[in-house]
């Protein structure tokens, strides 16, 4: 017994690995049979993202864009290769899974670091992938997961500088992981910021050791922000502006902004609704039984003497919480949560992923109440393994995969996929992919045979002169191939003259290049 | 013993023999001069062998039957290395030559004269058959080897030692101007006596003027071509000079055993020079065939190397920040160190007008903490420092110290003054300091421990170095950032990739009987620091990086900074070209060759590479509509990818790495500085392409570095210091500067 004690000691790391990676893979395939891992319409987004850089019909790093941050997609690229990774999202659930396994892992050392007892790491390490959201989100091509991660790595790697600011490497890899974080998710943008001030206020407080502050200081903001700067260079090369991510009519400002005009952003503006929204968000995300143990943790946390620089340190866990509710109130993110929106909005569901990036910190914490002698000990006990026997008595989908089914953020699929996987033949397809008229994963159509708005010179021509390229052509009722090509009389001719329509809905419309004609 | 051995050559010379031979006899008789005469006969048709034979009987003659090749040139030869005389004298057998002036030759000789040429004065000599002869004499020997003496003379007298230290391959009729060509070329003095020739009146010559004219034009020029012969000191100037050579007449002292192949006396072996302009006619003929493929094969190879670069270093940074094998010695462990154990030590320290930091000097190497009686010190000071030599003699140096005069001669380098003081080195273990340098008290300690705790094949410990003005201004600032990213962070990481460790010019300790077996620095090259690191790797020896470091003067002067900079660059390339001539070797061959041909070759290659891909990239940026196209032409996608990573994460990490550098070494107020590094950059870009310029003009010119400018500095400051608030250099150990001389 001694000897498996001995042995699970020396090896605990890898076998929480082990163990995580079991998890993940098992959930993953849960998802994949259930056909849920792309129920995200961002989710194929990302997938196609990545696909496009080696497979499209002009590919290459252009075809990153300039919106979304990049990090995510160069890591699906290797998986996307792959026909079969891509059409499954699998692609996508190989790198959230990875991302779910480390900060799975790093959750236990950092509760060890904080606490110094193994078994605290192993109750974080059990609240973090027993949630039903976490394991959904890391079954998916999302990017939330991978921000989790380089997030738990990047305060893991601070904090260890805190507890000895000798340690350069770990400044280094804390720096490290907020750059990698800076590329996965604008959150990420935000962490550094709150991580390089927790560095300057650390300084503060030992003055002898204050003029160390100017090179430590920079040293980590350097690599740290470079990610922001890259991204902002990229920008200007690829799209002319350096600020296009926040600009363009693609952004996510600008989507906000209709919700603005529609009146449908209650907390815009509202600090106190903002954080109202964003602590339902994350409630959302967990259970009653980890509140109340978080809740618990967060106090013993102030008096536990073992934890060195507090304030910074929690202040550091909480960044995605102050992210969150600031970006609320000045109208630059959106979340609707049942509970909160108003019956009449036209969505009650939208974006309480968010919530997600919260839980690495709750897990931390109740792994900290977890050391409050037995009693902690015994309840945190108690707790977890209510948190693993939850899911058996209640029968309630994550919310995170409502929100991918039947909320807002859920993926359209009409009925012209399904006429498109029956009876397109080959030749190049023109379609407003940003619209996401229908999926290109489901439809069977080749990534190389789609003419969307990243295939510049192919897509300008073909709005002006559509039979010069596509051998067929989708369009849904307002997207930009619509207005180019059907409500526009001159082109519209053309259409006519070289196709014909072949699938009529409601909102979406087919046509196929007559046979035998040529531009 | 005859005092002098004649030498003659002869084929069908029955009519002249007897009578050539009488008349040596009278010429030698009459001066009272012991001789023998050596007959090298080739093969004679005639009755010139039964006349010598009779002959034998009266004169002291050897007669010798050819034994190699056919021809004049083979008998001289042959004759001269059965010579037992100390001086040789040749005589052509068809008495054209006066044989009465053979005697005068030997003791304008004997004067001291290496060679003594008979001058030619025709006497009834048909004006036809001399003026051909002048001709090839201005030509071939005037103008194409530089000879003003006789060539064409088939009359000399001269050492025998001569032939033996000059590497003769002439043909069948040249033995006179290889001889005297490579004589003069090795420094030997060549005198001329003036005879009186006169035309052929017995017997026939042996070749036709045509075949012998066209055969001794083909063999000057070959001789032209062929690379010139080093000659190197023989046992007895070895003794008085010390170990040299002399090569085109200039004498080379530079005290080592080193072979001249492994050193930078010449840059390029034949193969390397045949390779380059192979290489370079490949490229001319690519570039007319089609220059546009070129330039995209030539970017693409440039880019792929740059790519591989930021990939090492990436490899080498982190490596280096998970080492700790620097770290070697504890204190603990030196305080019980008994000063009686202890090895002793020699310090050299080569100056060259470097008097105003001497006191410094002496201040720093009596601080170390080392016994007294077990240090030898060694000022080498240049004979023609004559200001430094004064100033020293003038201070009451400890007993420890010595003055050696490294006598004037080529080369002029530090490295050589550091083969004298190795010869001249007692101590168990030695280390080399410049003048201005200031290493921490326990390093000699630090370094016999560590020399004891790591392998025997570690035969070098390498101290860090650092500089003790580092904020005198922004070039300071510059330096100390890449000192510190060199010796904190690359060092360690080349140390735990057990590759050959390029040494700093200063603070390296050796084992001082391995360093003699080794051959001392190479004399040579201008970064011997650099030479001596590959060259230990090269024999299985390990360097290591000891956790100690001396503070420099960091170069603040602009100027002085690209002399120096341009100097480390040339020796970087004499360094990559020599160890490129020898061979994959080591006890890590394949990381030898990889760190020559990436760090050492590849360091210098950048460097000039550098502006010319900023300006394509800058071309790209400012003027898009002209260029872009053209320059999107240039870059195939993947090769455009790799170019932009290492453009965007190269330029990145490079400077970050500066950074990290700093970081270790704790210079936390330089760490904003190193956003200035890019300009940096282009100061090295500059240095790098003076120094491939001086590589070819003056490779073994050693642009000096000035020393002292941080004592004008603080000599400036204290001037001021009651009117301008001023910062004040920190300069540790030494806390009151000797400026007082």
């Amino acid at each position: 017994m001694k000897r498996i004690a001995a042995f699970i000691s020396r090896y605990d790391t890898i076998l929480l690995a082990i163990i995580a990676s079991i998890i993940s893979m098992v959930t993953i395939w849960y998802y994949f049979v259930h056909g849920e891992i792309i129920a995200y319409g961002d989710a194929e987004s990302h997938l196609n993202i990545a696909k496009r850089v080696v497979d499209s019909l002009t590919p290459g790093l252009a075809q990153l864009g300039g919106i979304w941050l990049p990090l995510p997609h160069l890591l699906m690229v290797p998986f996307v290769l792959f026909d079969p990774l891509w059409r499954s999202g699998l692609a996508g659930s190989i790198v959230s899974g990875l991302a779910f396994v480390v900060s799975a892992v790093y959750l236990y050392k950092f509760a060890y670091l904080l606490i110094k007892q193994k078994f605290a790491g192993i109750i974080s390490f059990l609240v973090f992938v027993s949630n039903p959201n976490i394991l959904y989100m890391q079954a998916t091509p999302m990017t939330e997961m991978l921000l989790v991660c380089f997030f738990v790595l990047s305060t893991y790697y601070l904090y260890k500088f805190f507890c000895d600011r000798d340690d350069t490497l770990s400044l280094l890899n804390a720096a490290f992981f907020g750059f990698a974080a800076t590329l996965t998710r604008y959150d990420g943008w935000f962490l550094v910021l709150i991580e390089a001030i927790s560095i300057a206020v650390l300084y503060f407080r030992y003055p002898k050791e204050r003029k160390q502050l100017e090179g430590k200081l920079i040293l980590f903001a350097t690599l740290a922000f470079f990610g922001i700067a890259l991204w902002m260079l990229w920008n200007l090369m690829i799209l002319g502006n350096p600020l296009y991510f926040t600009d363009s009519p693609f952004s996510a400002k600008s989507q906000q902004h209709n919700w603005i005009v529609k009146g449908e952003l209650p907390t815009y503006k509202n600090l106190f609704l903002s954080i109202e929204y964003y602590a339902m968000t994350v409630y959302a995300n967990i259970s009653t039984i980890t509140v109340v143990m978080s809740a618990l943790g967060l106090l013993y946390f102030w008096v536990r003497k073992t934890i060195q620089e507090k304030l910074l340190l929690i202040t550091v866990l909480f960044t995605p919480f102050i992210f969150y509710v600031v970006t609320l109130v000045l109208g630059q993110s959106v979340i609707f949560i049942p509970s909160l929106t108003p019956a009449h909005f036209e969505w009650n569901l939208f974006n309480v992923r968010y919530g997600l990036v919260m839980i690495p910190t709750l897990a931390l914490l109740i792994g900290v109440f977890a050391s409050w002698r037995k009693v902690g000990a015994v309840l945190a006990t108690i707790g977890v393994l209510g948190l693993l026997a939850l899911p058996y008595f209640t029968n309630t989908y994550p919310i995170t995969l409502t929100d991918g089914t039947t909320g807002l953020s859920a993926a359209r699929i009409p009925d012209a996929e399904y006429f498109m996987q029956k009876h397109y033949d080959g030749g190049l397809v023109l379609m407003d992919d940003y619209a996401r008229t229908m999926s290109i994963v489901r439809s069977g159509i080749p990534m190389r045979n789609i003419i969307y708005v990243g295939n510049k010179p192919y897509w300008d021509q073909s709005l002006i002169a559509p039979e010069k390229y596509a051998d067929w052509i989708v369009m849904q009722k307002n997207d930009a191939v619509w207005k180019s090509i059907y409500a526009n009389d001159d082109t519209r001719g053309r259409l006519f003259k070289y196709f014909n329509k072949v699938y009529t809905s409601p909102n979406i419309l087919i046509f196929e290049k007559q046979k035998g004609v040529t531009s | 013993m005859a005092t002098i051995s004649i030498v003659i050559p002869t084929y069908n010379e029955a009519a002249n023999i007897t009578r050539l031979i009488e008349r040596i006899d009278q010429a030698f008789y009459l001066h009272q001069i012991p001789y023998e005469i050596i007959v090298v006969d080739d093969h004679s048709t005639d009755s010139t062998i039964s006349q010598l034979n009779a002959l034998r009987e009266i004169y002291p003659i050897r007669l010798i039957s050819k034994k190699g090749k056919k021809g004049r040139a083979f008998s001289v030869l042959e004759g001269i290395e059965m010579a037992e005389s100390d001086y040789v004298g040749v005589i052509d057998a068809d008495l054209q030559y006066p044989p009465e002036t053979l005697p005068f030759m030997l003791a304008k000789c004997l004067d001291g004269s290496d060679i003594v040429v008979a001058h030619r004065e025709p006497v009834e000599y048909p004006m036809l058959k001399w003026l051909p002869s002048q001709l090839y004499q201005k030509l071939y020997g005037r103008f194409m080897h530089g000879l003003t003496v006789d060539v064409q003379s088939g009359m000399k007298v001269f050492k025998k030692d001569i032939v033996n230290q000059l590497d003769l391959n002439p043909t069948a009729w040249t033995f006179g101007l290889e001889f005297l060509a490579k004589a003069k070329t090795a420094g030997f003095t060549i005198d001329e006596y003036d005879v009186a020739f006169t035309k052929r009146k017995r017997g026939k010559a042996e070749k036709s003027n045509i075949k012998r004219a066209l055969d001794l034009a083909v063999a000057t020029v070959s001789l032209k071509l062929r690379p010139t012969d080093i000659f190197h000191f023989g046992k007895k100037e070895r003794l008085e000079k010390g170990e040299g050579f002399t090569y085109k007449g200039e004498e080379f002292i530079h005290y080592s055993v080193l072979p001249l192949q492994q050193t930078a006396f010449f840059q390029l072996d034949r193969k390397q020079k045949t390779f380059l302009t192979l290489l370079l006619s490949i490229l001319f003929a690519s570039f007319m065939i089609d220059w546009h493929l070129s330039l995209i094969i030539l970017l693409s190879i440039a880019t792929v190397f740059y790519a591989g670069d930021v990939l090492f270093n990436l490899y080498l940074v982190v490596t280096s920040l998970y080492s700790k094998t620097d770290n070697l010695i504890e204190k603990s462990e030196l305080s019980l160190l008994q000063d009686e154990s202890l090895p002793t030590y020699t310090i050299l320290c080569p100056l060259y007008k470097e008097g105003a930091v001497l006191p410094q000097f002496l201040k720093a190497i009596t601080a170390l903490d080392y016994p007294k009686d077990k240090m030898q010190v060694l000022l080498l000071l240049e004979e023609d420092d004559t200001e430094t030599i004064s100033l020293a003699n003038k201070l009451i140096l400890p007993a420890f110290v010595s003055l050696e005069i490294v006598p004037t001669s080529q080369p002029k380098t530090k490295p050589k003054a550091c083969n004298l003081g190795l010869k001249k080195a007692t101590g168990d273990y030695i280390v080399v300091y410049d003048a201005e340098d200031m290493p921490e008290k326990d390093q000699l300690k630090k370094a016999v421990l560590a020399f004891q705790k790591l392998p025997t094949n570690t035969i070098c410990v390498q101290a860090k170095l650092s500089f003790y003005n580092d904020t005198q201004n922004i070039l300071t600032r510059l330096f100390t950032a890449e000192y510190a990213l060199w010796f904190d962070v690359i060092l360690p990481g080349l140390q735990r990739l057990h590759a050959p460790i390029p040494l700093g010019g200063t603070s390296n300790h050796f084992k001082t009987v391995l360093l003699k077996e080794l051959g001392g620095w190479d004399a040579f090259n201008v970064t011997e620091d650099c030479d001596l690191g590959m060259r230990l790797a090269k024999h299985g020896f390990t360097t290591a990086i000891l956790d100690s470091t001396t503070y420099e003067e960091a170069n603040s002067k602009l100027f002085n900074w690209i002399n120096q900079r341009s100097r480390w660059i040339k020796g970087y390339i004499q360094t990559f070209l020599v160890h490129l001539r020898s061979g994959r070797q080591g006890a890590h061959p394949v990381m030898y060759s990889f760190f020559l041909l990436f760090v050492v070759g590849g360091k210098v290659a950048s460097l000039l590479l550098n502006p010319l891909m900023w300006m394509l990239t800058l071309a790209y940026f400012l003027f898009t509509p002209v260029t872009s196209d053209f320059i999107h032409s240039l870059f195939p996608q993947t090769i455009l990818y790799l170019g932009v990573f290492s453009l965007v994460f190269g330029n990145f990490l490079y400077l970050y790495y500066y950074m990290l550098g700093l970081t270790k070494r704790e210079k936390y107020g330089l760490t904003k500085f190193t956003y200035l590094i890019p300009f940096y950059w282009l100061l090295m870009s500059l240095a790098a392409v003076k120094g491939v310029v001086q590589m070819i003009t003056k490779p073994h010119y050693w642009a000096k570095t000035t020393h002292g400018l941080h004592l004008a500095k603080e000599n400036h400051e204290v001037k001021q210091k009651w009117s301008l608030p001023i910062r004040r250099i920190d300069i540790p150990y030494i806390p009151i500067l000797a400026t007082n001389l």
